[in-house]
C-alpha cells in the first residue's frame, strides 16, 4: 500500500490532522494545474482550497484502486472547467494585466515577454488540449496518469497533445514568440 | 505537410522515437525545409512550456485549507451518534424509500421500451414523466421523473459513443444521492463529489433530490452543451 493510501486511512479513522501531509504534497501541483486552467491567480487559491475540502468530505467514495493524486487531479481538473463555463468570460492572467512593453531590451524581458504571450495562448486553447497540456507540463504527469484523470485513451490523450502543441505554436507565432 | 509527418515531429519532441522512426526523422528534416521549420517551432513551444512550468509561484495555503476543514460539517471519526439523530434518520428513510423505488422502477425501465406504470406502487408515485432529453447518432438521453412523497428521482438512460459529463445544479449535497443500476452503469469514480459524472458507454442511474429544490441537469458533450433540463 502506498503511503497516501496508508494516510488516507489514517483519516478515515479520525486522525483528521493527517490530511494535512497530503494537502502539503499535492497543494502545489494542484494549484499550478488549476492556475493555468482558470488563469487567474485569485481564483486558482480559492479553487485549490474547494478542492482540498471536496477531497477531504468525500475521502470516503475515495476507491483506493486509483491513485489518490489521479482522483485529486480529476476534482481539480473538473473544478477548473467548471468554474471558467460559470463564468463565462475572457479570463485575463492576472500577470497579464500589466501593460506589454514596446520593445524588449533585455534578454529577461524577452523571455518575461514570452511567457506572457505563452499564458495568454493557453487561456485561448480549447479546453480538451488545455487539460493534456496543463497536465503533461505543470503536472509532469505520464501518458497513462493524463489518460486515467481525463477519461480518454492513451492514443487520444497523445493526439490531444500534438494538436494542443501545434495550436500553441500558431499562437504563439502570430504573437512573434517563436 | 503530411499529417503523419507532423506526427513524426511531434514523437521527437516528446523523445517518443524508435530506431527506425529516427531514421525516417533524419531523411525528413535534411529533405524538407518546411518540415525543419515545423520540428524547430514545436521544440521551442515544448521549451517554452518546460521553463514555464518551472517558475510556477510557490504557494502555500496550508493553514488556511486545514481551518476550512475543521469547519466542515463532514469529519472522519469513529464516532457514530450523529448517525442516529432524527433529523439523518428522517434522510435516511427518505433515501431508503428512493433507492428502492428508484431500483423498481429502473428494472421496468431498463427491460422494455414502454414503462409499465401499473408495475409501481400507486399509492406512493404521484407523477412520472419520460422525455427524450437529446438524441443524435452518437448519444441518446433519456429522462425519467418520478415524485414520490418528500423525494423526486431523476432516473437517466444514457446511451452514448462520446464522453458525456453531466453537472448537476442546485442541489445540495446532503440532500442528493446518486446511484449507479444495473451492471451496464459506468459512472465516473467521482460521482457526487461535485456533483458531476462522466459516463461513457450505456448508464443508467438515478438522482435523488429532497423535492424543495429544483436542481437542474447540464450535459456537456466535446465541451458543448447538448442537454440542459431543469426537474421541477
Amino acid at each position: 500500500m502506498d503511503d497516501d493510501k496508508i494516510i488516507i486511512e489514517e483519516i478515515l479513522k479520525g486522525e483528521v490532522s493527517r490530511f494535512e501531509l497530503l494537502v502539503k504534497k499535492y497543494q502545489q501541483p494542484v494549484y499550478n494545474v488549476i492556475f493555468r486552467i482558470s488563469g487567474n491567480v485569485e481564483d486558482a487559491k480559492e479553487i485549490t482550497q474547494d478542492v482540498f475540502v471536496k477531497s477531504y468530505e468525500s475521502l470516503r467514495n475515495y476507491k483506493p484502486d486509483y491513485k489518490f493524486f489521479s482522483w485529486l487531479y480529476r476534482i481539480a481538473i473538473n473544478s477548473a472547467l467548471m468554474h471558467n463555463k460559470q463564468n463565462r468570460r475572457f479570463v485575463l492572467l492576472s500577470e497579464n494585466t500589466e501593460r506589454q512593453p514596446e520593445f524588449q531590451s533585455t534578454n529577461a524581458e524577452e523571455n518575461e515577454h514570452k511567457y506572457k504571450q505563452l499564458n495568454k495562448a493557453l487561456i485561448e486553447l480549447p479546453e480538451k488540449y488545455k487539460s493534456v497540456i496543463v497536465l503533461k507540463y505543470y503536472a509532469a504527469l505520464s501518458y497513462a496518469q493524463i489518460a486515467t484523470i481525463t477519461g480518454i485513451d492513451e492514443k487520444r490523450v497523445k493526439s490531444r497533445l500534438y494538436d494542443g502543441r501545434a495550436l500553441l505554436k500558431e499562437l504563439l507565432a502570430k504573437a512573434n514568440c517563436i | 505537410m503530411k499529417k503523419e509527418h507532423e506526427i513524426l515531429i511531434q514523437k521527437k519532441v516528446d523523445g517518443q522515437l524508435s530506431t527506425t522512426e529516427e531514421d525516417k526523422f533524419d531523411k525528413l528534416i535534411s529533405q524538407s525545409a518546411e518540415a525543419n521549420k515545423y520540428y524547430n517551432e514545436i521544440k521551442k513551444v515544448d521549451e517554452l512550456l518546460i521553463s514555464d512550468a518551472t517558475r510556477a509561484k510557490t504557494i502555500d495555503n496550508t493553514h488556511s485549507i486545514m481551518n476550512s476543514i475543521g469547519k466542515s460539517n463532514v469529519q472522519h471519526t469513529k464516532t457514530k451518534t450523529r448517525l442516529f439523530t432524527p433529523r439523518l434518520m428522517k434522510y435516511a428513510a427518505i433515501l431508503i424509500v428512493g433507492v428502492f423505488m428508484g431500483a423498481a422502477f429502473s428494472y421496468t425501465f431498463f427491460n422494455s421500451a414502454e414503462i409499465d406504470n401499473t408495475m409501481l406502487s400507486g399509492t406512493m408515485v404521484s407523477k412520472t414523466n419520460e422525455q427524450v432529453l437529446f438524441e443524435d447518432e452518437q448519444t441518446k438521453i433519456v429522462l425519467h421523473t418520478i415524485d414520490v412523497a418528500e423525494i423526486k428521482i431523476a432516473l437517466l438512460r444514457v446511451e452514448t459513443n462520446e464522453l458525456i459529463n453531466c453537472e448537476i445544479t442546485n442541489t445540495g449535497h446532503e440532500h442528493m444521492q446518486i446511484v449507479a443500476l444495473k451492471n451496464k452503469a459506468n459512472l465516473s469514480e467521482n460521482a457526487e463529489i461535485n456533483n458531476q459524472l462522466t459516463i461513457t458507454g450505456n448508464t443508467i442511474f438515478q438522482v435523488i433530490f429532497n423535492s424543495q429544490e429544483t436542481p437542474e441537469l447540464l450535459f456537456v458533450r466535446e465541451n458543448k452543451i447538448i442537454a440542459r433540463k431543469k426537474i421541477e
